[in-house]
């Protein structure tokens, strides 16, 4: 009973967003009496956190605590038209619609807290919840209680819209240069394996991946979507798919008795890390994540798998039998 | 066929057919959001609820054997609309992503600490072996079990 | 004539009205009563054990029974020793046998390998039985135990080995008003392992499992060698047991037997059947290899 151990190595970029120059974010921050926002988004929240996202870009620019931000989502006839949530677009282009929108209300609460504080709004900083004078440690008034008071001392409404757009690229008649992608993420991930030679079954160990994400705006949120793309990569390198005989279509996978999917107990040894490379065109220079994360895990394993046995794989799933006629290929 | 039962700590009283599951009595009947249809044949873990604190497969369940029973599904682990403190930790953790799975991994995580306060990592991989999550990579979830487990 | 016609009517009347009662849900206190409804219903009844493998069938519209019988409150879930016997009511379930005594190794190690909580609490010995592949984990071990079926009829007992008990696939050695009530193991063999190998550790259904039970490694007198996954239902590898019999389990001998494992397999999505039938043998040689260093 021989175990044969590989490791195999793989690298990514992946694109943020649609490139068709038309794909737009809109979004209208609307105050509430006491100083709240609610920041309204046509899009969706799935779970992956984006609505903790966009409040933390809010809070940030507008000095409104987190806590007190509400991002609501999905109801598009109260919401300004946003494109939608899947081309690992939310962050980038949400996010830069978030911070125009919420740029527009800190206008309005330094210029509303230079009337209550009696100074100049460039003489103002906004920190920890609250207006400053810039230098005097006494002299400062809730950002809330700000809102608040536009509204309702001063006569000025608290809205902000924002709106984000890639701009379309030409391509350059004479050498078909072109501008295509806001911005381009990267992942490298190294798989470890060990190959049943008896059975052909593999399994995978131990995934190292690091992905270079921008800005993690919200690092846990970024590791949750690297947690789960490495065990999707892995289903999708073992044992999923829809026709297993591709391309003929027999046996087709119509339940999860024989589309298999890992367990809590599947799982390898996860070690994953962010790298940050800012990009200009992103909120706080941040890229798109949600789908690069899954994209370099199978070919890792595939490599990983060919380091192991000497065969190289090449059409997914790497089921033990194709395994096992591979090691019989390379005489193993 | 009328049937009674307990649901969640409130009497309901509902008409159903002898071939009706308790998953499609709970979420087309009563329009409990609290149980999830994923597959229909126990492969996914979505549906699980307590009978009478037993774990079971709702969609494996005709309704009609809950009769008279008390039936708990994750929602049922409140107090006073406060989580209990095993659902405080699959929050802290962030073991939730989308949800869909969620009311499975809870209760079968209450069904395995109720029963072994301190269990082993085969363990827990072993008893969560039944759901399925897309989303997470099931490491906030075991981390969340771990974490409410006597260790 | 008139009296005739008025005769036949009412008798379609009263078979369409018993048709559309007869759609019913029950749940029998006592063995006798759920005999009773099992002799009354006969093939037009579902009997539920556990429920993991058969409630499926109704809601995803594969059959249509006149009646479900659900076996839930009957007094059938025990493992009782009996001298040299062990009983196990039809619906004990997989988690109340690996908390039993005396349960032959195989058998537990069947039911351990049932992966998931909810599915060891409610998937039944019994149910598991008539469950066909990519179930019947504990059918396996339980074959290769030469276990006894216990059927009960109002007519009394009957008693089948579970050797003839497969006839064909989804074809069973049941009569149409009986019940498996219990499985019995006889003095089971000293020694006996199972082993399954899916897709992943814990996830995934099983590809092809094996289960051994021998008296001694050094001479066999008696042996069972069940193989699972790749049927429909598990057999017995009465080749390979004529093989072993009288022998002394060597490694040579293991690696020839090995070859006469298999004898059938069905292609699967993910693998052929010649795998099925190559994993099979994988599997016979590690529990062989194991029983003999564990001497």
């Amino acid at each position: 009973m021989a175990k044969l151990r590989g490791r195999g190595i793989a690298a990514i970029n992946y694109p943020t967003g649609m490139n068709l120059g038309g794909d737009p974010s809109q979004v209208v921050i609307v105050a509430q009496p006491d100083g709240r926002l609610v920041v309204n988004v046509a899009s969706v929240e799935l779970g992956q956190g984006i609505k903790t996202v966009l409040a933390q870009i809010a809070s940030e620019i507008t000095g409104v605590p987190v806590e007190d931000i509400e991002v609501r989502f999905g109801d598009t006839e109260s919401a300004p038209h946003d494109t939608g949530t899947f081309a690992s677009r939310s962050t980038h282009r949400m996010g830069n619609a978030v911070i125009k929108a919420s740029e527009e209300i800190r206008e309005i609460v330094l210029n509303t807290a230079a009337k209550m504080l009696e100074a100049s709004p460039n003489d103002l900083e906004i920190r920890e919840g609250r207006v400053w004078v810039k230098g005097v440690t006494d002299k400062s008034v809730e950002v809330k209680q700000v809102i608040s008071q536009a509204q309702f001392t001063y006569n000025t409404p608290v809205v902000g819209k924002g709106f984000y757009v890639k701009p379309k690229s030409s391509v350059d008649p004479e050498t078909g240069a072109s501008d295509p992608h806001s911005t381009m993420a990267h992942g490298c991930t190294v798989a470890e394996v060990e190959v049943d030679t008896e059975t052909g079954f593999v399994t995978v160990l131990k995934v190292y991946t690091v992905y270079e994400v921008g800005k993690a705006i919200n690092p846990q949120l970024v590791e949750s979507q690297i947690i789960g793309g490495i065990v999707m990569g892995m289903g999708a390198a073992l044992t999923e798919t829809v026709y297993p005989r591709y391309p003929v279509l027999d046996f087709q996978t119509t339940s999860f008795r024989d589309y298999v999917l890992p367990t809590a107990g599947d799982i390898p040894e996860i070690v994953a890390k962010i790298v940050e490379s800012p990009t200009p065109t992103g909120p706080f220079g941040a890229k798109g994540v949600g789908e690069m994360v899954v994209n370099s895990i199978a070919p890792a394993i595939v490599n990983a798998v060919y380091d192991a046995i000497g065969v190289q794989i090449t059409d997914l799933p790497i089921t033990p039998e194709k395994v096992l006629k591979a090691l019989k290929k390379s005489g193993r | 066929m009328m049937i009674r039962f307990y649901l969640d700590g409130q009497l309901v009283e509902v008409d159903v057919k002898p071939t009706d599951t308790l998953l499609k009595v709970l979420v087309d009947k009563l329009g409990l959001t609290s149980v999830h249809y994923g597959c229909g044949e126990g492969s996914c873990g979505a549906c699980m609820v307590l009978v009478d604190d037993k774990l079971r497969y709702s969609c494996l369940t005709f309704a009609a054997s809950v009769n008279d029973k008390k039936v708990t599904t994750v929602a049922g682990l409140l107090s006073d609309h406060e989580l209990s403190p095993l659902q405080k930790k699959f929050v802290e953790n962030n073991a939730a992503q989308c949800g869909y799975c969620t009311p499975g991994m809870v209760l079968v995580a209450k069904a395995l600490l109720d029963k072994n306060p301190s269990p082993s990592d085969e363990e827990i991989f072993d008893a969560l072996a039944g759901n399925l999550c897309r989303c997470t990579g099931y490491v906030p979830i075991v981390k969340a079990v771990k974490s409410a487990a006597r260790r | 004539m008139k009296n005739m016609i008025t005769l036949i009517l009412v008798f379609f009347g009263l078979v369409t009205a018993l048709k559309e009662i007869n759609e019913s849900f029950l749940m029998p206190e006592s063995v006798n009563k759920a005999l009773q409804l099992k002799k009354l219903y006969r093939d037009s009844a579902l009997v539920v054990s556990g429920g993991t493998a058969s409630v499926q069938l109704v809601t995803k519209m594969l059959i249509s029974p006149a009646a479900i019988i659900s076996l839930e409150n009957l007094p059938l879930n025990y493992v009782k020793k009996k001298g040299n016997m062990i009983e196990i009511g039809a619906t004990t379930t997989a988690a109340e046998i690996l908390e039993s005594d005396g349960v032959p190794n195989c058998l537990l190690e069947a039911a351990k390998g049932i992966h998931g909580l909810a599915l060891k609490q409610n998937a039944t010995i019994g149910g598991n039985i008539f469950t066909p592949a990519p179930g019947g984990d504990m059918a396996t071990a339980l074959l290769s135990l030469d276990a006894q079926l216990i059927m009960s009829s109002s007519r009394g007992r009957r008693i089948v080995p579970l050797t003839k008990f497969y006839k064909g696939p989804l074809t069973y050695n049941i009569r149409s008003d009986e019940l498996l009530i219990a499985i019995r193991i006889g003095k089971p063999p000293k020694h006996s392992m199972f082993m399954k190998q899916s897709i992943y550790k814990y996830g995934g259904q099983t590809l092809a499992s094996v289960s051994v039970a021998l008296d001694s490694v050094d001479k066999v007198k008696r042996v069972g060698v069940a193989v699972g996954g790749l049927t429909p239902h598990p057999y017995r590898a009465s080749r390979v047991e004529k093989m072993l019999l009288g022998q002394k389990i060597s490694e040579e001998l293991i690696e020839t037997t090995a070859q006469n494992v298999a004898e059938e397999a069905s292609d699967t999505g993910l693998v052929s059947r010649e795998y099925l039938r190559h994993l099979a043998g994988v599997l016979y040689k590690r529990i062989l290899t194991r029983l003999t260093s564990s001497r």
